[in-house]
């Protein structure tokens, strides 16, 4: 096994006698010596408790052909690796995620592979990247409207790491002395086929993007478009700048052209409807001097739905259901089921993000509260989250999360399926 | 005839006089002071402990590397719930990535990565000379009291006061101050190791605050050594291959 600190670096072996504490700390240098193999990811349990709002649209969809239930208790379990092997320029990447659930409704498990790619890297300033990779646009912390190439973001967990695309990109750097400090540029090639990139678009054919970065006058700009066979056309961009040390404010802005929607039309029939929209989103992070950290985002998603268009929806539903009932015929709740959009996390126009995060509170450490509110400007409704997260034992991460939503009858968070979640996460990382 | 005689006066008295005691430059002996803590662009490897009221630790290791004035990045490399996570200075711009959020975020240089004692500033430190400013000094006991006072808002402490050894110009003791007077943290420098390649200072920084009363932290270097990078090294698009520098 070759060394790969000087012998004087080995002698840097500090046994350090505190004398005040007379305690010993050891640093052994080889202990971190560069490894050509790196297996490193965590290990998650999630026990959780709901109670159901069985006259949630959604929860007519779900269970309108098995016992309707008020409260279930579920038992998840998730793995993510990252095994990384690197060797001169050459870097390849393996992400495996494997995830299961059990309840009384029955048992589910799956696996993806998040990432999986090779790259080169010849210097500093230029990086080569073919596989499946996952990039991650813009400056949001819930959403990003300019998050072209990636994967929606849940907003109640936007730093969970989600699956990637197949893709041709790199990455090339120059940085200069001025007003302009860096420049980057990010080309993109998604192809997508009957077997590759699926859910990128529905038509098969290459895809094309790109990001191009600035650090123009101490601010972060970021300027995107995507375009090919399988999507329309969209430009954007971003920044993000400290207006002060402690807070720090940020912008997207996305154009989407013939942006395809499919929605319940007002005779009740479902149809796919192209037009052209803009998204954008407006944040700021604050730090205080007893670190708190507030987060508040206000997206606006132009792709979005209306109240009217929502309530259509529940409609649509009902009357299936009631369809169901009198014939047995489900294929208009099928039919419904089958428009995801409806469901997703924010499918409506107008939302704000609010998230406090309390670390080491009356300087106890390892301990953090945080809330999280996401509310729906269209209708007053929002979700709470409350949170106590614990870090103290090295490489575990505890989590206690609930989650409540409030606002009036038929708002969307007060029609969601759920109606009251509670979600212990214990990761282990390795 | 009067005026020129006094000019001869002063000028012998000057000359031949006895010497004044030579006053202290404290600007000077504050970048004399960076000097012998670290070569302008270098490499380091840092242990931080967190020792809580029980005595029970928390560490984390850190590779971290500077180049000229303005430039610092830093990358966790254990525990496993933090590695590959880095941090990044460029001027007073400060950020942090994350691999599971996969993309860089601005922080501020008061916000804390690992929780505890150390915040960004400690981990992201420029040079003291180029953060701070000389007010005044004074002699105690033989060393060098230095009360600094920072040159921007930006900077996590407005004011320092820095106790340093005479002869070798390497800190004793900093005390960290808010702008309005209040401690925040005092830094012990402790146990001077020859590091090769002329770098000669202490191996063990000790540090406590009256925020955190019971907890104590200590940062053990190891590794430093000077060495250039090229300015892409420290740039957004760089932060997730902070560890491909590592030999």
């Amino acid at each position: 096994m070759k060394t790969r600190h000087s012998p004087a670096a080995v002698v840097l072996m500090l046994s350090l006698a505190l004398s005040a504490a007379g305690q010993e700390y050891e640093f052994d240098l080889d202990a971190f010596s560069r490894k050509p193999f790196v297996l490193d990811g965590y290990l998650e349990a999630r026990p959780s408790f709901f109670l159901f709002n069985p006259d949630s649209p959604f929860s007519l969809l779900a269970f309108y052909d098995r016992d309707s239930r008020k409260s279930m208790g579920e038992a998840a379990a998730a793995l993510l690796a990252n095994l990384t092997y690197r060797r001169g320029i050459f870097e390849a990447l393996l992400e495996p995620y494997l995830d299961g659930a059990h309840s009384p409704l029955g048992s589910a498990a799956g696996a993806k592979l998040f990432q999986a790619y090779a790259a080169l890297k010849p210097s500093s300033s230029l990086s080569l990247y073919a596989g499946k990779k996952a990039l991650r646009w813009g400056k949001g912390y819930a959403w990003s409207p300019v998050a072209f190439v990636e994967r929606p973001k849940n907003p109640n967990e936007p730093d969970l790491a989600r699956e990637g695309y197949w893709m041709l990109t790199a990455d090339y750097t120059k940085s200069f002395s001025g007003a302009l400090k860096t420049l980057s540029i990010t080309p993109v090639v998604v192809p997508v086929t009957g077997s590759m990139n699926g859910t990128y678009g529905r038509s098969e054919g290459w895809n094309f993007a790109g990001k191009i970065y600035l650090l123009l006058l101490d601010t972060d700009i970021d300027l995107v478009f995507a375009a090919g066979k399988s999507r329309g056309p969209r430009l954007g961009f971003d920044l993000s700048r400290n207006i002060l040390s402690q807070w720090e404010v940020h912008g997207e802005f996305a154009f989407f052209w013939d942006l395809e929607r499919r929605v319940v039309g007002a005779d009740g029939a479902t149809a796919v409807e192209r037009r052209d929209v803009a998204s954008f989103l407006l944040g700021m992070r604050y730090l205080s001097r007893t670190e708190t950290t507030t987060i508040l985002e206000y997206h606006h998603h132009g792709q979005g739905f209306t109240r009217p268009e929502m309530d259509a929806f529940a409609a649509f539903v009902d009357t299936g259901y009631e369809r169901y009932l009198a014939s047995g015929d489900d294929s208009q709740l099928l039919q419904a089921a089958d428009l995801e959009s409806y469901g997703g996390f924010t499918p409506m126009t107008d939302y704000v993000f609010l998230r406090i995060i309390q670390k080491d509170p009356f300087g106890i450490l390892y301990w953090t509260p945080a809330v999280t509110v996401l509310c729906n400007l269209s209708d007053g409704s929002a979700s709470w989250a409350p949170e106590l997260a614990y870090t103290g034992m090295t490489n575990w991460e505890w989590r206690l999360k609930a989650s409540v939503p409030t606002g009036r009858a038929g708002g969307e968070f007060r029609e969601k399926r759920i109606r009251f979640r509670l979600e212990l996460r214990a990761r282990f990382f390795f | 005839m009067r005026a020129f005689l006094g000019t001869v006066f002063l000028a012998a008295a000057a000359v031949w006089g006895p010497a004044a005691a030579p006053e202290i430059d404290g600007n000077a002996a504050l970048a004399k002071m960076d000097r012998n803590l670290n070569p302008e662009s270098y490499e380091s490897y840092r242990k931080l402990v967190n020792i809580e009221p029980s005595g029970r630790t928390k560490e984390f290791v850190l590779y971290t590397v500077k180049k000229g004035k303005d430039r610092v990045a830093a990358l966790f490399l254990s525990p496993a719930s933090e590695k590959g996570r880095s941090t990044l200075r460029l001027e007073d711009n400060m950020w942090l990535y994350v691999p599971s959020v996969a993309k860089p975020i601005r922080i501020t240089s008061l916000q804390s990565v690992v929780g505890g004692v150390f915040n960004n500033a400690d981990i992201l430190r420029l040079d003291y000379a180029v953060e701070y400013a000389a007010e005044r000094t004074e002699e105690l006991e033989g060393d060098i009291v230095l009360h600094v006072k920072a040159r921007t808002s930006a900077v996590a402490y407005d004011r320092l006061t820095i106790r340093m050894d005479k002869k070798k110009f390497l800190p004793l003791r900093i005390d960290c101050l808010a702008s309005s007077g209040l401690l925040i943290k005092t830094l012990h420098f402790k146990e001077v190791k020859d590091f090769g390649g002329g770098v000669v200072r202490p191996s063990i920084i000790e540090t406590e605050s009256p925020l955190y009363r019971g907890y104590k932290s200590v940062m053990i270097l190891a590794g430093i050594k000077a060495r250039e990078f090229k300015d892409e090294v420290f740039t957004l698009t760089f932060m997730p291959q902070l560890e491909t520098l590592r030999r």
